[in-house]
């Protein structure tokens, strides 16, 4: 196994058989009776989303788009002001005061006023992703391209560099660790903010196929939603974390970040 | 120099796996979401097109799409919008969707309510008015288990009710006259989940009768159903309203839409199971129950086609129920001091009226 793998093998088999044993015993419980009616077991979630594969992939798609939109968007527009704040030195407390306030709104709250704003098409739902997605995005990228280490910084400074060098060699490799922090904590948060935004009002999606089956007692549909959307939520995770570790030296994974 | 090359070679392999890994997952990315955008966009050309020429109505429903919503459907299936040269779209809601606030703001043209919510968004400054009602006598009710019932206000003392606070404001006013303490009952602000019934945490919960029966009869819960009109509340729901500017900038509009949902709701009502068939093959969300909305087709009659429906055909507005609504309002103190509120600026029967009146309205 390549040493590019290897990481990545050590990192995802401990949680996998964990959750698997949690499976598991879940099984057992609702086997046994233990759990009320209102809980699907496994097997029964798989059963259905077998069986119901054609709705779910009719509401996943574009729950899907929404998430990719909304999550592009956002993390878009945060490495943009992020890069702004890096220029415009003075910008960095009141934008980050900003975001700290529009952040602290329950995405709950949000969405209505969005729905007024933008309608109920999916302007509005990517817009809703987007704005949930941008606070981590932003602190991350402005923190990492802020805080270079002070040994470099001189080492710049004493070798005459431009502001542009300064910032291509130094800030921005500098930055990437704390900006993929910053996406992989937003990759679960877009897919929670499609959700909400297909609560809100929808004709399609993973929110709205779960609210019709938690209102017709439908605890296995239910349940299949629930297991899709934490896959998708995972998933979206997993694969920005992949592209860092394609992206970025190993060392600089490995805690030399920021030193 | 042979080991050297070697050396040499293999952080070069690793590199360029490394790149092609990482251009295959951004790529793979780039095409999937593309994919999915092509997909998206194409719809909504296709939707576009069709649409050419015809007056546009946007309404918002008050819940997912299913038989509840019927008549729209059957208007749209049977060609009576496209017979009032009309591009209707309707757009499904959700448990927070604020259905009178997104009329307000000119988002949709027509949305829905009852007399009692149409009276809170008077006091907000919502400029609204019910031009016609679907629901002639309300489904809303308390739904408890048939084995331990709910049959008054008075059953509820020392039990567990899931009510949302709106509702609630008007229980209160019925507890007042009745000499019920409210400290007596525990009122718990869920939404309308059935789940929290089947399980036992609480002993009764607020829904639409025409939703909740089926849903539980099928899971084989036997509900018993305590309605708000019966306990002295009597209210319309599934009110259309709009914004009063706009229903007398253009009444044309608004006449030829409600006419042509009198005959979607007559052909509803017609056959109420091939009409639940019809919506849950071409209209309602995939996955839909079928059974589920036949048994809530057949329930519909009772609400639809009931008093002045009778008389005067379905979708029929008058004001009683509206004053009403605006007695449990002043009596529970949530009209403001000073604030003036007259039956009349809350409904307009002009476009009901004009449209039941054309010869070709009823079959």
């Amino acid at each position: 196994m390549s040493d590019l793998w290897r990481p990545l093998f050590r990192s995802v088999t401990p949680p996998t058989l964990l959750l698997i044993g949690l499976a598991l015993l879940w099984e057992g419980a609702v086997r046994a009776g233990l759990t009320p009616p209102s809980i699907a077991g496994p097997t029964t979630i798989v059963d259905t989303l077998v069986a119901d594969r054609t709705t779910i992939w009719h509401h996943l798609e574009p729950t899907l788009l929404t998430t990719s939109l909304g999550y592009l968007l956002g993390s878009g527009v945060a490495v943009a002001i992020g890069l702004c704040v890096y220029v415009i030195r003075w910008l960095e407390q009141p934008v980050l005061t900003a975001a700290t306030v529009l952040s602290s709104i329950p995405m709950l709250a949000l969405a209505p006023v969005l729905l007024i704003w933008l309608g109920v098409g999916m302007t509005m739902r990517v817009v809703l992703t987007a704005i949930v997605c941008a606070f981590p995005v932003l602190v991350t990228i402005v923190q990492g391209l802020m805080v270079v280490p002070r040994e470099a910084s001189e080492l710049f400074q004493s070798l005459a560099a431009s502001d542009m060098q300064r910032f291509r060699l130094l800030a921005l490799p500098n930055a990437l660790p704390f900006l993929f922090l910053g996406l992989k904590i937003a990759a679960p948060l877009a897919v929670l903010g499609t959700l909400i935004g297909e609560w809100t009002g929808a004709e399609q999606g993973m929110g709205v196929y779960m609210i019709a089956a938690m209102f017709s007692l439908q605890a296995d549909r239910l349940w299949s939603a629930v297991t899709i959307v934490s896959v998708l939520s995972a998933l979206a995770y997993g694969y920005i974390a992949l592209i860092e570790r394609l992206t970025i030296a190993p060392e600089l994974l490995d805690g030399e970040v920021g030193r | 120099m042979a080991s050297a090359d070697l050396g040499h070679d293999l952080p070069s392999r690793r590199e360029a796996l490394r790149r092609v890994a990482l251009a295959g997952l951004l790529g793979g990315g780039v095409a999937g979401v593309a994919a999915l955008s092509a997909r998206a966009l194409d719809r909504n050309w296709r939707d576009e097109a069709s649409n050419a020429g015809l007056a546009s109505v946007t309404h918002q429903l008050g819940w997912l799409k299913g038989v509840q919503f019927g008549g729209c459907f059957m208007a749209q299936e049977k060609g009576y919008f496209a017979r009032e040269r009309l591009a209707v779209s309707y757009a499904a809601g959700g448990p927070t969707t604020d259905y009178r606030t997104l009329v307000s703001s000119g988002r949709f043209l027509v949305s829905e309510s009852d007399a009692s919510e149409l009276i809170y968004a008077r006091i907000q400054g919502q400029p609204l008015v019910a031009f016609a009602a679907v629901f002639q006598r309300s489904p809303a009710a308390f739904m408890s288990p048939a084995a331990r019932p709910i049959r008054s206000l008075r059953d509820m003392v020392g039990r567990t009710i899931g009510v949302p606070n709106v509702v609630l404001a008007r229980l209160q006013i019925l507890m007042r006259r009745q000499r019920i303490d409210p400290e007596t009952i525990n009122f718990v602000p869920v939404g309308t989940d059935a789940s929290m019934l089947v399980s036992g945490q609480i002993d009764a919960y607020y829904s639409f009768a025409t939703t909740a029966v089926p849903t539980l009869r099928l899971r084989g819960f036997e509900p018993h159903v305590l309605y708000l009109s019966d306990m002295g509340m009597p209210d319309y729901a599934q009110a259309l309203i709009a914004r009063r500017d706009q229903v007398e900038n253009d009444p044309d509009l608004f006449v030829r839409y409600t006419r042509a949902l009198i005959d979607g709701w007559q052909a509803m009502m017609a056959d109420p199971a091939q009409a639940a068939a019809v919506i849950v093959e071409k209209y309602a969300l995939p996955g839909t129950d079928i059974r589920e909305q036949v048994i809530q087709a057949r329930m519909l009659r009772d609400f639809v086609l009931v008093g002045d429906a009778l008389d005067h055909g379905p979708l029929w507005i008058a004001a009683p129920q509206f004053e009403t609504a605006l007695r449990f309002a002043r009596d529970a103190g949530v009209l403001p001091e000073g604030f003036k509120i007259d039956v009349e600026s809350l409904l307009t029967q002009s476009i009901v009226k004009a449209a039941a009146s054309r010869p070709e309205a009823v079959a």
